[in-house]
């Protein structure tokens, strides 16, 4: 029974953090940041994602035209790929908190019997 | 492990996965900024694969999500189409063996509309298909096992492209001379004289060992490019797939020389995928296994059990094909 609510909660868990993803990474990427700093703000903020696929999802957003990687030469420190949103994804994270905040509420509603 | 073992694995990783190769510089360079990044911080390089993945998985990711993998109607259509021409084979023609052949249009079928296309992939079922239409119409089923050797050059090794041409060359020309040499002794060998068979016996060791050696020279046998044999885990893979490959390939030899038995004996050869998909998922996966049991199923009671009236019971075995959604629906739905 202990390892069936494990197993449950483990998968709850899962599913929250890859619904919410995308969500982060693009709220993270408001400031164009480089790949490393990324996932030290995701880090610093406390949400737990699986970060070895931070990379491929980073890619992913760029062919996509969400985001857009950008080499910065000219810092003094050495090269590095800077993503920030395109207009395409800044419409697109409005629209996921948007979704966001009004499904927490109706869950927050909804577990709290209001 | 250093910056430039974790870059070099990667990109090996990466072409492995025949990630476009514009992709892989990026990836490459992006990875080594990330690295500064994290050394400069004074975080370790294990802490950094913790933390961004292991290069095979990284790769993995990537090849995932690549833009061209598609799956379109000809992939969603090719089991009904493959099941089709199945029963018209096996009804029509009651070729329900080797009619059962057309299954493996599904997975041709995914291979052929996915970008960009797996080559080696495709020279498998290839060789499967020939391996089984000529063996079953010549009952030749040695020496045409060797065409499965023509898959060990396609793992190429990256350091030495020339090598690797001489080697792809050679182990072509190899197998067709193997092949025109058995086929031409092997009707006056067959309770002929010591000679032939001291012929033939020494024909296949100068022949193939240049190719097992080349195997396993280049790494497509143990799988593994540059063995970094002060890790156990590495030696504990090569010893795998070391026992498992060779393990599998004497026992169909000795069922092919002990007992004739050639056909259905290439079965044993689907050990090897089902000890990868047992080794490779944490749980026992029944979905992953039944294409592979389903066939053995298939053959083994199309091949042996009798049915009165009927020539072979493949009218009847393929049946076996269905366990495959059966489980598959019934695992998802656990």
């Amino acid at each position: 029974m202990d390892h069936l609510k494990t197993e449950l909660i483990e998968g709850f868990e899962r599913e929250l953090r890859r619904g919410s993803l995308v969500l982060v990474v693009l709220s993270v990427l408001v400031e164009p940041t480089h790949g490393y700093d990324l996932l030290r703000k995701i880090e610093q903020a406390k949400i737990e994602m699986d970060t070895d696929t931070l990379y491929p999802l980073l890619r992913r957003l760029e062919s996509q035209g969400l985001l857009e990687g950008k080499w910065d030469i000219s810092s003094n420190t050495r090269p590095r790929k800077v993503y920030g949103l395109t207009a395409l994804g800044k419409s697109l994270l409005s629209a996921m908190k948007k979704i966001w905040q009004q499904y927490g509420k109706n869950i927050e509603r909804i577990i709290n019997h209001d | 492990m250093t910056k430039e073992g974790f870059l070099n694995q990667l990109r090996e990783a990466l072409e492995d996965e025949e990630v476009k190769k514009s992709i892989i510089e990026e990836t490459i360079q992006e990875y080594a900024s990330m690295i500064d990044d994290a050394l400069e911080s004074g975080e370790s390089i294990e802490v950094f694969i913790k933390k961004m993945g292991t290069p095979k998985k990284v790769a993995k990711a990537l090849a995932k999500d690549r833009p061209g993998r598609r799956s379109n109607r000809l992939t969603a259509l090719s089991p009904f189409i493959a099941t089709i021409l199945f029963f018209l084979a096996g009804s029509l023609f009651q070729a329900w063996h080797p009619g059962w052949l057309f299954f493996l249009l599904i997975p041709i079928t995914g291979i052929l509309t996915s970008k960009p296309i797996q080559w080696r992939g495709l020279l498998i079922f290839t060789i499967l298909i020939v391996f089984i239409l000529v063996g079953t119409s010549t009952n030749l089923w040695n020496p045409l096992w060797s065409l499965f050797l023509l898959v060990i050059p396609q793992s190429q090794n990256k350091k030495n492209p020339n090598l690797n041409r001489v080697a792809m060359v050679y182990t072509y020309i190899a197998v067709a001379v193997y092949h025109v040499a058995v086929i031409y002794f092997g009707f006056s060998f067959v309770g002929g004289s010591q000679e032939l068979r001291n012929l033939y016996l020494t024909l296949s060791l100068l022949v193939f060992l240049p190719i097992l050696l080349y195997g396993f020279w280049n790494g497509s046998i143990q799988n593994i490019l540059d063995l970094d044999w002060k890790n156990p885990k590495t030696v504990k893979d090569f010893l795998l797939n070391l026992t498992l490959v060779g393990g599998v390939t004497i026992g169909y030899l000795v069922l092919g020389f002990g007992w004739g038995l050639w056909h259905p004996g290439w079965l044993v050869f689907l050990i090897i995928p089902m000890v990868y998909i047992l080794i490779g998922n944490k749980r026992l996966s029944l979905t992953g296994l039944m294409p592979f049991i389903a066939t053995i199923l298939f053959v083994l009671v199309g091949e042996y059990l009798a049915i009165p009236g009927q020539a072979s019971a493949y009218s009847l075995s393929w049946v076996f094909f269905l366990l495959i959604p059966i489980v598959g629906i019934l695992e998802k739905g656990r």
